[in-house]
């Protein structure tokens, strides 16, 4: 033990007065071992290296009519229109236009996938989204998922149950449609809520992008 | 005191928190056990008694589309309908968080276009309740009916009552089979129970 006052003041030194104390107890070898294994325990323990290996996941670019799995759905991508107003689904509003991806999903998860988290896994990565009539980012417009078999709103996606949807998104009409659009299709995790304890889907990451032709919405 | 006992200490102190970890991580903890919800089992046209009330599953029908009232639902999968009644007991009570368990494990939930309750039942006043849940054909038979007495918690710390539905392989393929409209009604009141 340093009996040195200077020298308990530094960080350095306090440490080696801390470890002085097990001295008689446990050596210092020993108490590096047992340190570093607490250290790897710790570190595999709450899955730190697992996280920073799902941080390098590149995700993949897919054709229209590829399936892509994105826990908890499979989705099928198929085509992208837009249109001006869409009868029943979206009335004509001055300033602008509607995009409409069709596609098939399915829940493949053991338990019902509700309506928000069915849009929450799907991004247009496209400029002049709108929202309420304001301009967002991609990342703040959810779409609209409607049912095509009734043309109703999308209530929750059942397990194993395989549904035609439709998302729709609003875009400002400041110029000529885009020749094509990116639909990207986001993952994610089902965990408990740290914060009320509430287990939910969580942590969206981006599976995979559809690049679509954008055509004109047929007249029927 | 030798080179050798503090190592050997060690060890042996290192070894028992290991052991004693293993064995915490397989003994359910004090909040796990508190929120295990309290089941009571049935099965079709039997009564069952939640804290809130009184249940019955009258039948089980299924069909690819389904009209409640304005709605008309057509599905790419089969509609269950449940048919039950509930009278409750002491206070209004509602049903809601009802779910479908497969037999596999699988849930499925009460969703638009069709009602997610049966709604409020009054004390005393028995109402029957017609409740769509849509399924793929293979979660159809040994389905469980889940009902929670209360919506908050999801059963957890709750009464939960399970009724096998007596849905065989055989009934499956025959519910499976129907594709003509089901008409049903969401909630109907069937009158005053006289409490003895």
């Amino acid at each position: 033990m340093s009996a040195d006052p200077a020298r308990r003041r530094e960080p350095g030194g306090r440490v080696t007065t801390f470890l002085g104390l097990f001295t008689e107890v446990i050596d210092r070898r020993t108490l590096a071992v047992l340190a570093a294994a607490a250290l790897f325990a710790g570190v595999g323990a709450t899955g730190g290296w697992e996280g920073a290996q799902a941080r390098g996941v590149v995700h993949d670019s897919v054709t229209a009519g590829e399936r892509v799995t994105a826990d908890p759905l499979t989705v099928t991508v198929k085509k992208a229109f837009a249109a001006d107003a869409i009868p029943t689904l979206a009335p004509a509003r001055a300033g602008s236009r509607f995009i409409l991806v069709t596609l098939t999903v399915q829940n493949t998860s053991p338990r019902p996938v509700d309506a928000l988290t069915a849009a929450a896994s799907f991004r247009l990565e496209t400029p002049g989204l709108l929202r309420a009539g304001h301009p967002v980012s991609s990342e703040a417009a959810p779409p609209q998922v409607i049912r095509t078999l009734d043309a109703t709103a999308l209530g929750a996606l059942q397990p194993g149950v395989e549904q035609n949807l439709a998302l729709l998104w609003e875009q400002a009409d400041s110029g000529a449609a885009p020749a094509e659009v990116t639909v990207a299709v986001l993952g994610h995790t089902w965990r408990t809520s740290s914060l009320d304890g509430s287990s939910r889907w969580f942590d969206p990451v981006t599976t995979a992008t559809v690049t679509l032709p954008l055509a004109p919405l047929p007249a029927s | 005191m030798s080179n050798r006992e503090p190592r050997l200490t060690t060890a042996i102190v290192v070894g028992l928190l290991a052991i004693g970890s293993a064995v915490l991580s397989h003994i359910p903890a004090p909040d796990d056990l508190a929120r295990r919800p309290f089941v009571t089992v049935g099965t079709l046209g039997s009564s069952l008694r939640l804290r809130t009330g009184q249940l019955q599953v009258e039948r089980v029908q299924a069909s690819t589309t389904v009209r409640q009232g304005g709605i008309t639902a057509p599905t790419s999968a089969h509609w269950l309908v449940v048919t039950l009644t509930f009278t409750a007991d002491r206070e209004p009570a509602a049903l809601a968080g009802m779910t479908i368990r497969a037999a596999d494990g699988r849930a499925y939930s009460l969703t638009r276009p069709f009602r997610s309750s049966c709604g409020v039942g009054q004390p005393g006043i028995t109402i029957r309740c017609a409740l769509p849940f849509e399924l793929p054909s293979d979660a159809v038979a040994g389905a469980i009916l889940v009902v929670p007495a209360e919506l908050l918690g999801g059963g957890e710390g709750d009464d939960v009552a399970e009724i096998d539905l007596g849905i065989t392989a055989v009934t499956a393929a025959d519910l499976t089979a129907v594709t003509d409209v089901l008409t049903v009604e969401a909630v109907t009141v069937v009158g005053a129970q006289v409490r003895s």
